[in-house]
């Protein structure tokens, strides 16, 4: 230690005991190969890694068995040489208990090592300070490096710091839980990779130094990491810093918290105060991985408690089976009692010891019950506030207890609950024995769950408004389509109509009807044109400045009242025509009832007859079955004969009645047409007559207009005056006599 | 005199003032539709089952706005109807037994593909179109989309949809509460311990 470093204290804490002398006192063995090694998928915090090999293969020391799944995940390496012998889920290391798939593989023995070297030899460098960082980021992720201090999150992920300047780097190497000892031992022995770690990760981080803080009851791993430095000379850069032993000094927080006096922000990450945190092991493995292409594939572990016989620190192939280990230390199991992964305060309790060792398993603690006896039935909480002082992240553990007890996890969370790092000092000190930190992992267990449930449902509402939006969308689109097919049937339609309407005579109804119904409009628009000039000639009467164009106002209203006459002439004719056309159309050949039709209707049936009566004979010769049916079926053919017949000549009856009676009548005809004719005269020369009347005031109007304004067209009107008073008198002369009439 | 004056005019004159605010707020801030549809929505676990009688959770989320009965949601459970409760103030009911029951395990389907005719409709009747597949083609769940509504075990000709329970991993488990049994007094702990030794 070159540089005083300034010592901070962190709020709260516990003493337990450490029970670290039984396995720190003898140096680390390797342990034999086992039968079996079974390898996890997700031994790392993100998602499991994908199998690139398949069952049978055979496969060396050190080649990768899966690639990681995304950016946050890490490869798995296999830990010996020997054949793939299964690829199933298994029950692994976790609380839960449960499955999950893994890689097994059955060692030959050999422990033959796939080709590697140190990532300097591989590119080809001279100085091996050289390396590009992007190099040494990728050298560590695919040796699969996740953190080894506990939780496992990809060592490469964390190194990626973004946006965030770092100036410290912080080695952990507090290992602060009782009981545990796998740091110490790896820091005793080797010290010098722990140093080489510091430096690959000073440069990957561009940090200016870097802190290695060692709880004071280590002195041997302080002495050998000072000795490294040394060594390395980097006494300038890195600094072995001696922190006071007290629980749970060795969490990332507290540990940043007792170096710097820095706090992280609640939710924050250490990055955002330029700190990073590694454990010594990562930065071994780091060294490991680098100098010598060597992935992640054994850890040390610590085999201790009383019930085995021999306790120690382990240098363990991933995926040994827990059970190996313990037999290696003379684990001598008595009644009830288990074995704890991890430390007596955050560790869990395997459900049976075929589980295999993982990367973050830093300790097998197999405790007697005298040692550490099983908890006892929880009391009431007494609210003694014990908890609050022992907590290292200043919550109130009280308060969360009763939060979580009640399902009231917006309180809890109100009350932080995620900065909770489960050390377990508040269990630790409460005199009820609650165990309290029971309480705040189901907390958050649900409030994670309520959170993905919350995710999930906005999703499926997301995807529900998109399908109904979809499917309006295509039924407005589908009754789109069906207008455009129906108004493209119908302009087909039309065109049909018209075509055989400009050809065929039989046609001539619909021809017609069309020409009436255009004249009809034509007609309409006439009036409405005779409107619209009457208006625009009496504005321009009341303005003087228009009256020059009353004539040509006046001529146009004529013209128009012109068209109309014949417009309606035309259209009386057409609705005549009309009227005709199916009359005309009555005597023809389609009509059923005709003599002609009716007389082959006879003979077809007499033919019929005819030859259903030659077979009722033959049938009669044969003695056939059918007779009965066939004499039946004569029969109906004579009725229907008689039927037919009767039918003809009744219709030649009423033809000749009919001509009989078309001559008789056109006599008569001819006389009452005579007066039917008459009437109508009568009538419209009345109409004549009311409209010769309109026209003699208009005239005078006109004619009185011009005499006041002096105009020169006076005489002329004078004129058409006497002209219309002239009609108007012969009107009114042949009215008079047909009205005598 | 004066002062009257003055005090009339100001007052009628801030009157003016916040009165012109308020109607510029009111135009200006206006919140389209009703804003309480949105909430009692969120509430809802947007399963879309129809089981409420209702052909989403958007509808019932219209009807509760509108008046309608707010414990018509099995899906949701006792949570939801509580949670309901506490936004519009008014008292928790239980949940109504004729829309069915909650269930304890939230369900996901799950189709045996051997046996799938490709019909498509199944996908049709999937309201959250969780499941993938076309005619004559064999279907799936889309597990992650599907909110284990029912609605596509009915339509199936064949019967090769189950509901099964959403299985956990070790990703979405977590701890259970620690079962609170007695809590003990000092002197029973005692008889208790030694019970347990024994």
């Amino acid at each position: 230690m070159t540089h005083l470093i300034q010592l901070h204290e962190f709020d709260g804490g516990i003493h337990p005991p450490e029970n670290k002398r039984q396995s720190n006192s003898r140096p680390i063995r390797k342990a034999s190969l086992p039968s079996e090694l079974v390898l996890p998928l997700h031994q790392h915090i993100g998602a499991p890694a994908n199998p690139v090999v398949a069952v049978g293969d055979t496969v060396l020391k050190g080649q990768v068995i899966a690639e990681p799944e995304g950016f946050v995940s890490a490869p798995l390496h296999a830990p010996t040489s020997g054949k793939i012998s299964a690829i199933e889920a298994r029950q692994v290391p976790h609380a839960s208990g449960l499955s999950e798939t893994c890689i097994v593989i059955e060692p030959d023995g050999e422990d033959t090592w796939i080709e590697h070297q140190g990532l300097c030899d591989a590119l080809g460098l001279d100085h091996c300070d050289d390396i590009p960082v992007d190099k040494l980021l990728e050298r560590i992720r695919d040796c699969g490096i996740a953190g080894m201090g506990g939780a496992g999150f990809p060592t490469a992920v964390k190194l990626h710091t973004g946006k965030h300047k770092i100036d410290t780097l912080i080695l952990n190497g507090a290992e602060c839980e009782p009981y545990i000892t796998a740091d110490d031992m790896l820091m005793r022995e080797h010290a010098s990779e722990v140093i080489r770690g510091a430096q690959i990760l000073l440069q990957i981080l561009g940090a200016e130094r870097c802190l290695i803080g060692v709880e004071d009851n280590k002195p041997e791993a302080i002495a050998a990491l000072d000795d490294a430095l040394v060594q390395h000379n980097e006494e300038h850069h890195i600094d072995v810093v001696t922190i006071p032993t007290k629980y749970p000094s060795g969490g990332e927080k507290q540990l940043i918290q007792i170096l710097t006096g820095k706090e992280v922000p609640s939710g924050g990450i250490p990055a955002s105060l330029g700190i990073v945190c590694q454990n010594v092991g990562t930065a071994a493995a780091i060294a490991d991985a680098v100098d010598f292409g060597r992935p992640l594939i054994s850890r040390i572990t610590t085999v201790t408690g009383d019930a085995v016989r021999d306790k120690g620190n382990w240098e363990v192939l991933l995926g040994t089976p827990v059970s190996h280990l313990l037999s290696l230390s003379g684990y001598r199991p008595a009644k009830r009692e288990r074995v704890v992964m991890g430390g007596p305060m955050m560790g869990f309790a395997l459900p049976t010891t075929e589980l295999p060792v993982v990367k973050t398993t830093n300790c097998l603690l197999a405790p007697t019950e005298k040692e550490l006896p099983t908890n006892n039935p929880a009391m009431a909480c007494i609210r003694c506030g014990l908890c609050a002082e022992a907590c290292p992240a200043d919550l109130l553990p009280q308060q969360l207890y009763w939060f979580s007890k009640a399902q009231e996890f917006d309180k809890a969370e109100q009350h932080n609950l995620f900065d909770c790092i489960e050390c377990g000092a508040c269990s630790y000190v409460c005199p009820s024995e609650i165990p309290l930190v029971q309480y705040y992992r189901f907390s958050k267990g649900a409030i994670r769950e309520e959170r993905a449930a919350a995710e999930k449902a906005e999703q499926a509402r997301i995807r529900y408004e998109a399908r109904i939006d979809r499917q309006e969308r295509e039924k407005a689109e589908k009754e789109a389509k069906r207008k455009a097919r129906a108004e493209a049937a119908a302009k087909a339609q039309s065109v049909k109509k018209e075509a055989p309407a400009a050809k065929a005579v039989p046609a001539a109804e619909p021809a017609a009807n069309a020409d009436l119904e255009k004249l009809q409009k034509q007609l309409a628009a006439a009036q409405a044109a005779v409107a619209k000039t009457k208006e625009k000639l009496e504005a321009a009467r009341e303005d003087p400045e228009k009256a020059d164009k009353i004539p040509a106002f006046e001529s146009a209203l004529a013209k128009t009242q012109d068209k109309i006459k014949t417009l309606a002439k035309d259209i009386a004719a057409a609705k005549k025509a009309a009227k005709s056309a199916p009359a005309a159309a009555g005597p023809d050949k389609g009509d059923p009832n005709s003599p002609e039709r009716l007389q082959k209707k006879w003979e077809t049936a007499a033919a019929r007859l005819e030859t259903a009566r030659k077979r009722l004979a033959d049938a009669e010769v044969d003695g056939a079955d059918t007779v009965d049916a066939l004499r039946a079926g004569v029969e109906k053919q004579e009725a229907r004969v008689a039927e037919a017949k009767s039918a003809y000549e009744a219709s030649l009856n009423s033809d000749a009645s009919l001509k009989t009676a078309v001559s008789n009548n056109a006599g008569t005809d001819n006389t009452s047409a005579e007066t039917v004719a008459a009437k109508p005269d009568a009538e419209q020369l009345q109409k004549k007559l009311l409209a010769q009347k309109d026209r003699v005031e208009k005239a005078k109007e006109r004619l009185e207009m011009a005499r006041a304004e002096g105009l020169d067209s006076v005489e002329a009107l004078e004129k058409a005056l006497n002209k219309q008073l002239d009609k108007l008198a012969a009107f009114e002369a042949q009215a008079s006599t047909t009205g005598e009439v | 005199m004066s002062t009257i004056i003055i005090a009339i005019v100001v007052l009628a004159s801030l009157a003016a003032l916040f009165g012109a605010l308020l109607g510029f707020a009111s135009v200006r801030f206006r919140v389209e539709g009703n804003p309480v549809v949105d909430q009692v929505n969120d509430l809802l676990p947007q399963t879309q089952c129809g089981q409420c009688g209702f052909p989403g959770c958007k509808p019932y989320a219209e009807a509760i706005a509108d008046g309608e009965k707010i414990n018509k949601c099995p899906p949701g459970g006792e949570s939801t109807i509580q949670a309901l409760a506490d936004l519009l103030g008014v008292e928790p009911e239980p949940l109504d037994a004729e829309h069915g029951a909650e269930k304890d395990v939230p369900m996901v389907a799950y189709i045996r593909e051997d046996e799938c005719i490709g019909c498509t409709k199944c996908i049709q009747a999937c309201p959250v179109d969780a499941i993938l597949g076309a005619a004559k083609q064999m279907h799936t769940v889309i597990v992650d989309e599907c909110t284990g509504c029912d609605l596509c075990v009915e339509p199936c000709p064949v019967d090769c949809i189950d509901m099964v329970p959403q299985s956990t991993d070790t990703s979405s488990w977590y701890w259970q509460a620690p079962t609170t049994g007695v809590e003990l007094i000092a002197t029973d702990r005692r008889s208790l311990k030694t019970e347990a030794h024994a």
